[in-house]
């Protein structure tokens, strides 16, 4: 794997060892790393003290392609770790998945049935914002500080220093902190959350992308209303379209050494690490919680859903409608509420929606739940009041007649 | 009746809590508080004598003296049992405009300090806190709605939810208003 070459390049160049470093404070710098810079003079711009209280930064690189590990090793990382002294830079990057936003709806966002017949996973953050779709040809950067240094701009800002300088790539962050190119198209889209001391600002970075993956995985279903935040769709281009040959690799050693940046006192170095329970106590139950249905779907915000239901001929009043606009509400991923859309003069039929809806209560709400209240329409026993014709009523199953 | 305690806190005024009311039975005599003057009964400090004499009434209009502040910018409004939650005017500039609030179960009990849901805004999701402990018994659907409540009017329809405290005294660490506005200041040097 190309990670592992570069893993053994970093150690070549006598940084830090990684069995060293399990959630260990990182104490002196390598003396190899020293050497390395030693061309680049230290502008003493600040004064002594100021540079001895200035945080320390390091690097982390994810061994793990897996998205529930790194998402649930970032959670780790926020929850457990003080920004106090330093400041992370966390590279990561996730086999074919896509990725919601903490308080977004998933069958709004991604075609759900494309992504389990492609087998490509469902992972929701805990940060703000949209949906994105990850795979080999991005990178995700993680920016960790305290609550007060919280600055999103300046870390998109040093993204794009160094594509500047190491790719000569002309990129921007805009308004809404995604980082543009060629004027209006996307490479990086931002979340963050916030808690009360550590906050993170985290970032994708698309080098060498499947884009046509990316358009069929995130073409959800938007007839569906709720106060879910939306994704604001924009039209996206890889890193490699402005700079053919760009590797993943390459992106990942110049960010993490602007990152770094020139002052040796302040650098700690690339490390990798791996987002096992073993590495950091406590990553397995981080990485459940992400895997569990009740964060997938029990964290979507309320929302309703109107569609067309078949009905038995006969059901309504004019003989030719053979179906009803139904609206489902559903909140957590359950279902709410089952109601009629227009229900004027059709009291008997409102009643017997309302006791579907009843009987529905509490049941994950999925792509099936539709025709689960077709089904229960059609062969529902309170039909028997309602003076539908015999020819349309439901053929009985035929039952043995010959023992 | 439970009395939880009685302070004076200025020469002419005495301020008594007790539980189990619906309502707060809060008695001020003071210029400067904001409440309307109330039948002035000036109570011996060991009994309580006043239960059964007072007058009962119930706070509609918010009292702003009644709030405290916690350092993350939370104030709680204490009625009787019941505390209600909001992030205070310097959270809500700060957040910027709030697209979602997820709010917290009903009947879920919290600590203090534990992470009760998040506020949304600008692509930020800012987890919320638990000022005090307690059980949540209501929270505010108007918001859940239309979160930009909250930056329109964060102490009055932004409230966040309601929950009854279990741990009366927790209240008391908290700033009041003056101890509050003194932090802001601070801060911001």
């Amino acid at each position: 794997m190309a990670l592992r070459k570069l893993a053994s390049d970093a150690l070549a160049r006598g940084m830090l060892a990684s069995e060293a470093l399990v959630g260990k404070e990182l104490s002196s710098i390598p003396k190899a790393w020293a050497s390395t810079s030693a061309a680049v003079k230290v502008k003493n711009t600040k004064k002594t003290e100021d540079l001895k209280d200035a945080p320390k930064r390091t690097v982390f690189i994810s061994q793990s392609s897996d998205v529930f590990s790194n998402l649930a090793l970032e959670d780790w990382l926020y929850k457990n770790w003080s920004f106090e002294r330093r400041n992370v830079l966390l590279l990561w990057r996730n086999s074919p998945c896509v990725v919601i936003g903490r308080h977004q709806n998933p069958q709004v966002e991604a075609n759900l049935s494309y992504l389990e017949s492609a087998g490509v996973p469902l992972a929701r953050r805990g940060s703000g914002g949209g949906a994105v779709y990850h795979d080999h040809g991005n990178l995700n950067c993680t920016f960790f500080t305290t609550r007060d240094r919280y600055d999103r701009h300046t870390n998109l800002e040093m993204i794009c220093r160094a594509l500047h300088l190491d790719f000569g790539i002309q990129a921007h962050p805009n308004s809404r902190d995604d980082i543009i190119l060629d004027h209006d198209h996307k490479v990086s889209g931002s979340a963050a959350k916030l808690g009360r001391n550590t906050a993170y600002h985290h970032c994708t970075l698309l080098v060498n992308t499947d884009r046509h993956q990316l358009k069929l995985t995130l073409n959800g279903d938007k007839s569906i209303k709720s106060k879910a935040t939306a994704s604001t769709p924009a039209h996206v281009m890889n890193l490699s379209e402005m700079k053919p040959g760009i590797t993943v690799e390459q992106v990942l050693t110049s960010v993490g050494r602007a990152f770094l940046g020139h002052d040796q006192h302040l650098a700690n170095g690339f490390t990798l690490v791996n987002p096992t329970d073993e590495w950091f106590p406590g990553l397995g139950e981080l990485e459940a919680v992400l895997r569990s249905s009740r964060w997938l779907e029990g964290q979507t915000p309320r929302c309703t859903v109107t569609r067309c239901v078949p009905i038995p001929q006969g059901l309504l009043p004019h003989a030719s409608n053979t179906s009803l606009a139904v609206t489902v509400q559903a909140y957590h991923g359950l279902v709410e509420e089952v109601r009629m859309e227009d229900d004027s003069g059709k009291e008997g039929v409102a009643e017997l929606v309302q006791d579907i809806g009843a009987g529905l209560r509490g049941a994950p709400f999925t792509s099936d739940t539709f025709n689960i209240i077709a089904g229960r329409l059609r062969f529902s026993p309170a039909l028997t009041h309602f003076p539908i014709p015999a020819s349309a009523r439901p053929i009985p199953t035929p039952t043995r007649s010959v023992i | 009746m439970q009395q939880l305690g009685e302070r004076r806190v200025g020469r002419h005024t005495t301020v008594s809590v007790c539980r189990d009311s619906t309502m707060a039975r809060v008695l001020l005599s003071t210029v400067r508080s904001y409440t309307p003057k109330l039948s002035a009964l000036q109570l011996p400090r060991s009994a309580c004598a006043w239960k059964n004499t007072a007058k009962h009434f119930s706070t509609t209009h918010r009292q702003l003296s009644n709030y405290k502040y916690t350092e993350k910018h939370e104030w709680v409004a204490v009625d009787g049992n019941i505390g209600t939650i909001g992030i205070t005017n310097y959270a809500q500039e700060a957040l910027g405009d709030i697209v979602y609030a997820q709010l917290p179960e009903v009947d879920t009990q919290y600590e203090q300090m534990e992470e009760c849901g998040a506020l949304e805004s600008v692509k930020a999701a800012s987890e919320l806190y638990c000022p005090v402990s307690g059980k949540v018994t209501e929270i505010n659907a108007a918001v859940e709605d239309q979160p930009s409540l909250i930056n329109k009017s964060c102490y009055e329809e932004g409230w966040l939810f309601k929950l009854e405290l279990t741990v009366p005294s927790e209240i008391d660490e908290l700033m009041d208003e003056a101890a509050y506005e003194k932090f802001l200041k601070e801060s911001e040097e």
